[in-house]
């Protein structure tokens, strides 16, 4: 195997060198986000044609894998998938009835708001409940002994609540 | 992604919008969600003495195909008895709406959605089908 193909093949964390989990350092992944950038650049493989092509896939590669680890949402749902435990998976729909009537509850109100002020109060609310969550996860996802089971919830739980906050931005 | 003629019409014309007092004896709900878009879908039934679907109310918060495939649902449940109505698979509504592969999944949502709906209203009535059967046999 190439190098290329090796790079192609890492996963997000092997590409960055860095271990798989979930707590990060952000100004450290992106400094080696940088570097990576930069020894990869197409432009600099001009010439060959086959090697510019891998250089441009190596590059799609090192950017997607940035855009999951430096969110805390996705990167805690990429460290799920790689544990066996995808909180997306379309298998398993089950979620609380509870959080599901609070969610569709939420989302009637924002339909309802006739005013800016009333609309950004449901988003800050989302918002908060999005930091929670995420402290949440940070303990769920606590090595070395993570609870992948509950740390999955939680991620689904954010997912919900970060598509309203983007409702609340769009109407 | 292109939607089909399909989806775009129950879209933007949503059949049977609304709800019901989900505490109504006669009323049963399922609410369902998809966490992967985050998507989430109530489904309500009426059911008359008779066991059949006399009504039935969608609300979807979720893409297109989701409302579509809620939309299209409400449409089939009424005038069915609650057996045939767990009979619907997603992969005929799926097939109606000419979903993408990739939207399948929104389809699952809905036959989801009326199991639970189901399910709700025979947990209110756990007799009432027994009972219908047997003064069926009967007369």
């Amino acid at each position: 195997m190439n190098a290329t193909s090796q790079l192609l093949a890492a996963s997000h964390f092997e590409l960055f060198g860095l271990p798989e989990q979930f707590a990060i350092d952000e100004d450290d992944l992106n400094r080696r986000h940088m570097l990576l950038r930069t020894k990869m650049h197409p432009d600099r493989h001009i010439g060959l044609a086959a090697e510019q092509l891998a250089a441009e896939q190596l590059a799609a590669r090192i950017n997607e894998a940035y855009r999951t680890l430096a969110d805390p949402m996705l990167r805690a749902a990429y460290v799920l998938s790689c544990r066996g435990r995808d909180p997306f998976c379309e298998n398993d729909n089950s979620m609380p009835a509870e959080f599901l009537e609070e969610q569709m509850e939420m989302r009637e109100r924002l339909e309802e708001a006739a005013d800016e002020q009333l609309r950004q109060n449901l988003a800050a609310d989302a918002q908060q409940a999005c930091r929670k969550c995420l402290d949440e996860l940070e303990d769920q996802l606590k090595e070395p002994e993570p609870d992948l089971e509950a740390a999955a919830h939680t991620v689904r739980r954010m997912k919900y609540l970060r598509n309203f906050a983007a409702e609340c931005a769009q109407t | 992604m292109a939607y089909s003629e399909k989806v775009l019409d129950h879209y933007e014309n949503p059949r049977n919008v609304g709800s019901m007092d989900k505490q109504d004896p006669s009323v049963g709900t399922g609410m369902v969600g998809a966490p992967a878009c985050g998507d989430v879908m109530k489904l309500q039934i009426k059911v008359g003495d008779d066991g059949v679907i006399t009504d039935a109310k969608f609300k979807t918060y979720g893409c297109g195909s989701a409302i579509a495939s809620s939309s299209l649902v409400t449409e089939w449940v009424r005038g069915k008895s609650l057996a045939d109505a767990l009979t619907i698979k997603n992969t005929a509504i799926a097939e109606e709406l000419e979903l993408p592969p990739v939207k399948i999944h929104c389809s699952l949502l809905a036959e989801d959605a009326i199991k639970a709906a189901v399910a709700d209203y025979r947990k209110k009535h756990p007799n009432q089908e027994a009972a219908a059967e047997a003064a069926t046999a009967a007369a």
